[in-house]
């Protein structure tokens, strides 16, 4: 370690730097040996037969490919729901009195310090059987019998967007503060109508925040496990939940590391993608 | 320019909570004229902006534009162009495509919208920077782009909310002086809003001096200037020797007013009222010339050169003239002239049709 700060050093335009890698050196060390090492093991396994064999049945095998889409798919719906959910409370957050902002924020930030797991029951005593919404209409004698509103996909919808929708909604406020209230004003002056005021000035300069916030809920969504499981009940199957068959089921851990890596490329893709419309944003912007 | 006029307030009022920003205002601004609403920062003149502009309600009162009432019209519909303090440029959209958004608003062809925008362009000589953004130019073009979106829909008037501020002193100066022109050159009816008051007489055909939340004179720079029509107005704007006491007499058209501290002074004026009564006589100092042995003056006093501020082309004194009195002087510097000490003894006079009286109500 100390030949690798001494080579920095040497060099006096580098020196500088010789104190934030030194401080960054745990967290890269923690990094290598906790996550690359057995990500790339992992990558070795699914490839140690010498062929590649078992990414040709992950990505031929109908059903594989099926969940593969359903992951890509729900990824999709949950980050167009937290979107859609998120942009008007991120917007009434930036306008609010600063005590409707510390409402706001607290109940926002209050899922962060509750467990995923709590979280996600609390969504199955709701929408069980004989959960809160099916009793309630069945006392007001508004249905006959009660509604399956648990384990189908609609129920994974509603507890991924819970979970993930700080990530849109702070990314989207910061942007928002920032945007001068004077645009808005001049945009009116000149003759905008309110909602055509929102769609040329307001949305197209909120539009970092829209791209960093839906980058986070759709890579985090990607891999996510204790939802679909708990709330699809094994009927909304993602990529993650296969995994896990794989290895604690099937103990086929080549064939988990193929899926798990198709799962990386993919992840990676989107988040290229994302980058690369965050560039010409910016170029635009 | 013809006394049409073009936009009219009427008993404007309006408050916030306890404190009224606008205390009954009228105001009529002429078809074509340059008018300022010069004040400190509180004493309404931007509330009076946000008003016409249609971004605040009035509580009471009426506005006017060309004889319609748009007291209550939302900004959109009223056809007014407007600059503001920081632009307000769009900084996603390109100079051609800010200047273009008025014109968009309003569902215009899109030849025409290219035809307009060109010429808004070239009127403010940004022609050929129309694909820059707003963030690769210097503050002088956005100041320019800002105006050229003001201007490109043919507004019914054009506002301006001390649209130079930001600039530093050579450019602002060189952009007033365009702006003028270009108003000028087109006739638009503008109202101005700015703390400024060098500002204020180097653009306006009149001033609105507010304070307070009421319009304490209008007129034209040279009456604002020469003839303030009370206290305020004469501190504001530029620099005053204010001498207070009372009216003791007057011929046809000099009044005698005797100050606190016994020095009697000659002022002409239209309209003198009664002996008795409180007075302020008011002279600039660049009025002012030092008295040698033997000159004549309708008015003089003698004190003792307590400070000297060289400025190159000129220089200002001040003068001790006793009874805790300072006198400012200002004075073009001649080669070759006798320089004054601190501690010098002066006689300063001016004539009375130099001084200006200011008949303050009684409060």
């Amino acid at each position: 370690m100390n030949a690798v700060l001494s080579c920095f050093r040497r060099t006096g335009a580098l020196r500088e730097h010789a104190g934030p890698v030194a401080l960054s050196l745990p967290t890269v060390i923690f990094l290598l040996i906790l996550f690359a090492v057995p990500v790339v093991q992992l990558m070795l396994l699914s490839v140690q037969s010498g062929s590649f064999e078992h990414y040709e049945k992950a990505f031929t095998d109908e059903l594989y490919v099926t969940v593969l889409l359903n992951t890509f798919e729900i990824a999709l719906f949950v980050t167009v729901i937290s979107f859609l959910l998120a942009y008007p409370l991120a917007y009434f957050l930036t306008v609010a009195t600063p005590m409707w902002r510390a409402v706001g924020m607290f109940c926002l930030l209050m899922p962060f310090w509750t467990s995923i797991l709590v979280r996600t029951y609390a969504w199955m005593v709701i929408l069980g059987r004989r959960g809160i919404i099916n009793e309630t209409l069945l006392s007001l004698g508004i249905i006959d019998a009660p509604m399956s509103l648990l384990y189908n996909t609609p129920a994974v919808l509603v507890g991924m967007v819970h979970v993930l929708m700080p990530y849109m909604v702070f990314p989207l406020y910061a942007v928002m503060r920032r945007v001068d209230p004077n645009l808005m004003q001049a945009a009116f002056g000149l003759g905008a109508p309110s909602w055509r005021a929102f769609v040329r000035v307001y949305f197209p300069m909120t539009m970092p925040g829209v791209l960093a916030g839906a980058s986070l809920v759709f890579i985090l969504s990607m891999g996510f496990f204790i939802t679909p499981v708990l709330l699809g009940g094994g009927r909304v199957t993602m990529i993650a939940v296969l995994i896990e068959q794989f290895v604690t089921e099937f103990l086929a851990w080549e064939f988990a590391g193929a899926l798990s890596m198709a799962l990386l490329t993919f992840t990676l893709l989107v988040y290229g993608a994302f980058k690369w419309l965050m560039k010409s944003e910016r170029n635009l912007a | 320019m013809t006394n049409e006029t073009d936009l009219r307030l009427e008993q404007a009022l309006k408050t916030f909570g306890d404190v009224t920003a606008l205390d009954h205002v009228d105001l009529s601004v002429r078809n074509g004229e340059l008018l300022t609403i010069l004040g400190p920062s509180g004493s309404g003149k931007t509330t009076l902006l946000r008003l016409v502009a249609g971004f605040a309600e009035p509580d009471a009162g009426k506005i006017l534009l060309q004889g319609r009432d748009i007291t209550y019209l939302p900004p959109a519909k009223r056809d007014i162009g407007m600059v503001f303090q920081n632009y307000a440029l769009f900084p996603h959209m390109t100079v051609a495509e800010n200047v273009a958004f008025p014109l968009q608003m309003r569902k215009t062809a899109k030849a025409e919208i290219k035809r307009r925008v060109d010429w808004a362009l070239g009127i403010v000589e940004l022609t050929g920077y129309e694909e820059r953004l707003p963030r690769q130019m210097s503050g002088g073009q956005q100041q320019r782009v800002a105006f050229a979106r003001a201007i490109v829909f043919d507004p019914r008037i054009l506002l301006l909310d001390e649209p130079f501020g930001a600039l530093d002193r050579k450019l602002r100066e060189q952009i007033q002086l365009e702006v003028r022109r270009l108003q000028q050159q087109l006739n638009l009816t503008s109202l101005f809003v700015t703390h400024d008051q060098e500002e204020a007489l180097i653009l306006s055909d009149r001033i609105a001096v507010m304070n307070k939340g009421r319009i304490e004179q209008l007129g034209t720079p040279h009456e604002i200037y020469e003839k303030p029509a009370n206290r305020f107005v004469a501190d504001f704007i530029g620099i005053s020797n204010l001498f207070s006491g009372k009216l003791e007499g007057h011929d046809k058209q000099t009044a005698a007013v005797r100050d606190e501290a016994g020095t009697l002074f000659h002022v002409v004026a239209d309209d003198i009222p009664e002996a008795g009564s409180d007075a302020v006589v008011l002279v600039r100092p660049e009025r002012l010339r030092l008295l040698q042995a033997g000159d004549e003056a309708e008015n003089r006093i003698s004190g003792e050169v307590a400070e000297i501020v060289y400025l190159g082309q000129s220089e200002k004194l001040s003068i001790d003239v006793g009874a805790g009195r300072r006198v400012l002087m200002h004075r073009q510097t001649k080669l070759g002239e006798v320089s004054l000490d601190v501690g010098a003894s002066v006689n300063v006079g001016w004539s009375a049709a130099d001084a200006h009286l200011i008949v303050e109500a009684a409060q």
